[in-house]
C-alpha cells in the first residue's frame, strides 16, 4: 500500500480522520454511497427540469461525483461519474428511458459532463489525499511528541520501551508490539519486524503482532522507525550522561574526603616528629659526653629517616588516591636537574657528586616544579644507591622538538629486562639487589609523579652496562626560548 | 643588639614544638615569648614589639598570609615561616605578603639558629643604601651597573643586571617568582614565568663562564630564588 497514488482501498485506520474511518469501515460503503448520491441527483434533476433546461441540470450530478471522490478517492469518483452519465442519459436525454442519444448537441453535453466529472473527481481525490497525508503527518507528530515526552519523563529507558512499542505498533495498524534490543530477527521473520536504525546504528527492532499486510512498506512506517530509533538513542545517551554525572559526583566527594584525610594524617604524623627533632636539637647545648651525643644523634638521624618514610607513604597514598594535583608552571629543565643534584649534595655533602651534561638551548617545559624535582631526586638517589662507590652517576639532558629527555645513567648491575616494569611497582625489591637500603618506594613515586605531570619514565639496559632511566618531559608548542 | 635583649615571638599551635623552640632559643640567649594562635600573636606583638617572629604557617584560626600582612601593618621585624612539605602555595602567598624567610619541617636546630641570626643581622644594618654590594666573589656596582666576578667584568644585559641586583639587595632572603617579575619587569608581568626562567638561565650561564657556580643563585623549587652569600 502506498499513500502517494490514488488508492481504491480504504484509508488506513489510525492515521486518517475518525469519521472517515467509520464510514470506510465497510467494503460496501463506497458503492452504496455512490448509488445513493446518483439516485438523489437524478431526483433533484427531475425536480428542477420543468424550470431549468435538462442539460444544465447535469451539473447537479457533479456534486455527487465530488462527494464520492473526496471521500473514497479517484476510482470511486470515476465510477460515480460513469453511473451519473448513464442515469442522466437514461432519464433526461431524448429519447428518454433509453441509452440512445439522438442529437449531436446531446452527445456534446454528455461529453462535457463526463470530462467535467473526470476533472472534478481527480481534483477532489487529490484534495482528499493531501488532507489524509496532512492528518497522517499530524498524527505522526503527535506520536513523536508522545514518544519524546515518555523518554524525557522516564528515569530509565527500559521502563518506557513497552509503552513506546504499543503506541508505535497501534499507529502502524498492528494489534500490539514489543521493542526488542538483543539481536536482529532472522530474515524469515522480517515481515512483522520494523528495524530501528539511527544514523546507520541498529538500535533495536519493533516486533509487531497482527500487522496489516504492507503496513511496513509505508514511508510512514520508516519515519516512525527512525523517530523511535532516534529517541532510543537519545534515551541511551541521557542515561549514559546521568550515570557519568553520578559517578563524577561520587568521585569528587571521595577525592575531597581522601585529600582531607591525607592532610590530617600527614599533619598528625609529622607534628610529633617535628617536636622530637626540635627537642633533640635543643639538647645539643646541654653539655653531653660523647656517648650521650651519639644517642642524641641516633634520635635525630632516625627521626629524619622516619620523616622521609612518612613523606614517601603519603606521596604514594596521594598518587594511589588520585589526589596529586600538579601546579603546572614554566620550568627550565637545566634548573630542575641542577636544583635536584644540589638538594642531594646539601643533604649528603660527603657523597659523590653527579656529572651533569646539558645540550645547548634547551626549551622550557611545563610541570609542577616540586613534583618533577622529586622525580629527578629519586632517580639520582636510586642511581647513587646502585652504583659502586667510586663509579660516576651521569645525567644527560637533551631535547627534540617534542620532548626534553633527562637520562640518568648509573654503573650498577643494570635492571634485567623482565624487571623493567616491576621495579616501578610500590615495595618491589629486585631479588638480585635485596641488600640495597630503602623502602622500595622511590621509583614507584617517581613514576606516579612523572605520569601525573604528563611525562614518561622508563628504564633501559644500555650496551655499555649499568642502567639508564629516561624521563621524557613533553615540550609545549610555545616552550622554545624567546 | 645583644642576644639577651633580642626578643623573639614564637607562634605555633602545637605545645611540644612551641616549648622546644622556646627552650632552645632561650638557651641560645634570646628572650622568648610565645603565642598559640594568630590573635594572640597579634596582641603579643602589639604589647611588646618583637625583634623577630617565628610563625607556623598553618595556624588554626587564620591564614598564614593574612597574619603576615596584619603583622606588617605595624612592625618591620623579620618574619620567619615554619612550613611543611606540600604547603608551597601557602608559603609563596605568605612570602608575597611580607614574610622574610622560611624553613621546611623538620629542620635542624642549627639551621634555625643560622636563619634567625641572618635575619636579625639584616634588620639591624640594612643594605639598601649601599652603592656597591659584595656577595661571595661577586661585586655589584649599582650606580655604574657593573658586575665583576673575582675582578673580571661580567657583561650583562639590563634585564640580567636588574635580576642580579634584586637578588643581591634581598641579601640572602628568598624572592618569590612573582616578586622578581614585578621588580624587574613590572606589575603586569607577575605571571610571565617564561621570561623569568629564560633570563635566569642566561644570567647563570654568564656567571658560570666567569667561574661563579650556577648554584650561587639557589633555586627554591616552586617558590623562587635566593642569592647565596
Amino acid at each position: 500500500m502506498t499513500l502517494t497514488e490514488g488508492d481504491r482501498t480504504p484509508p488506513r485506520p489510525a492515521l486518517a480522520g475518525s469519521r472517515v474511518r467509520e464510514l470506510a469501515g465497510s467494503q460496501l460503503a463506497a458503492p452504496a454511497t455512490a448509488l445513493l448520491l446518483v439516485a438523489a441527483s437524478t431526483a433533484m434533476v427531475a425536480l428542477v427540469t420543468p424550470t431549468v433546461p435538462y442539460d444544465a441540470g447535469g451539473v447537479i450530478y457533479l456534486v455527487g461525483v465530488l462527494g464520492v471522490s473526496s471521500i473514497y478517492g479517484l476510482w470511486w469518483g470515476l465510477a460515480t461519474s460513469l453511473a451519473s452519465a448513464l442515469a442522466f442519459n437514461f432519464f433526461f436525454l431524448p429519447p428518454q428511458h433509453t441509452l440512445v442519444i439522438n442529437s449531436s448537441s446531446d452527445w456534446a453535453a454528455l461529453a462535457a459532463f463526463a470530462l467535467t466529472a473526470l476533472v472534478t473527481s481527480n481534483l477532489a481525490s487529490r484534495a482528499r489525499r493531501e488532507r489524509d497525508e496532512a492528518a497522517r503527518r499530524a498524527a505522526e507528530a503527535r506520536l513523536s511528541e508522545s514518544f519524546a515526552t515518555l523518554i524525557a519523563d522516564a528515569d530509565e529507558l527500559a521502563t518506557v520501551l513497552p509503552t513506546l512499542a504499543s503506541q508505535a505498533s497501534r499507529a502502524l495498524g498492528a494489534a500490539d508490539g514489543v521493542i526488542h534490543r538483543g539481536s536482529p530477527s532472522p530474515p524469515e521473520r522480517r515481515g512483522s519486524v520494523l528495524t530501528l536504525d539511527f544514523n546507520g546504528r541498529w538500535m533495536g527492532e519493533l516486533r509487531l503482532i497482527e500487522v496489516p499486510p504492507g503496513a511496513l512498506d509505508d514511508p510512514a512506517a520508516a519515519r516512525i522507525g527512525r523517530s523511535l530509533a532516534g529517541l532510543i538513542a537519545l534515551g541511551e545517551e541521557r542515561e549514559r550522561r546521568l550515570q557519568q554525572q553520578v559517578q563524577a559526583e561520587a568521585l569528587a566527594r571521595s577525592n575531597e574526603l581522601k585529600t582531607a584525610l591525607l592532610r590530617a594524617v600527614s599533619h598528625d604524623m609529622r607534628s610529633p616528629l617535628m617536636a622530637i627533632t626540635t627537642a633533640a636539637g635543643g639538647l645539643r647545648y646541654a653539655g653531653l659526653d660523647a656517648d650521650d651525643r651519639e644517642l642524641l644523634e641516633t634520635i635525630t638521624d632516625q627521626s629524619a629517616r622516619m620523616n622521609r618514610m612518612i613523606e614517601n607513604l603519603l606521596d604514594l597514598s596521594k598518587l594511589q588516591a588520585g589526589v596529586v594535583a600538579p601546579h603546572a608552571d614554566w620550568l627550565d629543565p637545566r634548573d630542575l636537574v641542577e636544583a635536584s643534584a644540589d638538594e642531594l649534595q646539601r643533604n649528603q655533602p660527603d657523597a659523590r657528586s653527579f656529572q651533569l651534561r646539558f645540550a645547548p638551548d634547551l626549551p622550557l617545559v611545563r610541570g609542577d616544579a616540586s613534583q618533577l624535582q622529586r622525580v629527578i631526586v629519586n632517580l639520582l638517589e636510586n642511581a647513587r644507591k646502585f652504583s659502586p662507590p667510586e663509579a660516576p652517576v651521569q645525567v644527560d639532558v637533551s631535547a627534540t622538538p617534542r620532548i626534553v629527555r633527562i637520562a640518568v645513567q648509573d654503573s650498577g648491575p643494570g635492571v634485567p629486562e623482565e624487571e623493567a616494569e616491576r621495579i616501578f611497582e610500590p615495595f618491589y625489591r629486585s631479588p638480585s639487589r635485596r641488600e640495597a637500603p630503602g623502602s622500595g618506594l622511590g621509583l614507584a613515586i617517581a613514576r606516579g609523579l612523572a605520569e601525573a605531570n604528563g611525562c614518561r619514565l622508563a628504564v633501559a639496559r644500555p650496551a655499555e652496562g649499568g642502567s639508564r632511566f629516561t624521563l621524557d618531559v613533553p615540550v609545549p608548542a610555545a616552550g622554545k626560548p624567546s | 643588639m645583644t642576644a639577651g635583649a633580642t626578643r623573639i615571638l614564637v607562634v605555633d599551635d602545637e605545645r611540644p614544638i612551641r616549648r622546644a623552640l622556646e627552650v632552645t632559643l632561650a638557651k641560645a640567649g634570646y628572650t622568648v615569648s610565645t603565642a598559640i594562635d594568630a590573635s594572640e600573636a597579634l596582641t603579643q606583638s602589639a604589647l611588646q614589639p618583637p625583634d623577630l617572629v617565628i610563625l607556623d604557617l598553618m595556624l588554626p584560626d587564620a591564614d598564614g598570609a593574612d597574619v603576615c600582612r596584619q603583622l606588617r601593618d605595624w612592625m618591620q621585624a623579620p618574619i620567619l615561616l615554619i612550613s611543611a612539605v606540600g604547603e608551597e602555595q601557602d608559603k609563596i602567598r605568605a612570602l608575597d605578603a611580607g614574610a622574610d624567610d622560611y624553613l621546611t619541617k623538620p629542620f635542624g636546630i642549627g639551621e634555625l639558629l643560622a636563619r634567625v641570626r641572618a635575619l636579625l643581622r639584616r634588620s639591624e644594618g640594612t643594605v639598601s643604601g649601599e652603592q656597591v654590594i659584595e656577595v661571595g666573589e661577586l661585586t655589584i656596582d649599582l650606580p655604574h651597573r657593573i658586575v665583576t666576578a673575582a675582578g673580571n667584568e661580567v657583561h650583562l644585559t639590563p634585564t640580567e643586571f636588574d635580576l642580579l641586583k634584586e637578588l643581591a639587595l634581598a641579601d640572602g632572603r628568598p624572592l618569590t617568582h612573582k616578586m622578581l617579575l614585578r621588580k624587574v619587569w613590572g606589575t603586569g608581568y607577575a605571571q610571565e614565568m617564561q621570561l623569568l626562567r629564560t633570563h635566569m638561565g642566561r644570567l647563570r650561564d654568564k656567571l658560570e663562564a666567569q667561574g661563579v657556580p650556577r648554584t650561587s643563585i639557589e633555586t627554591l623549587t616552586g617558590v623562587g630564588y635566593r642569592l647565596r652569600g
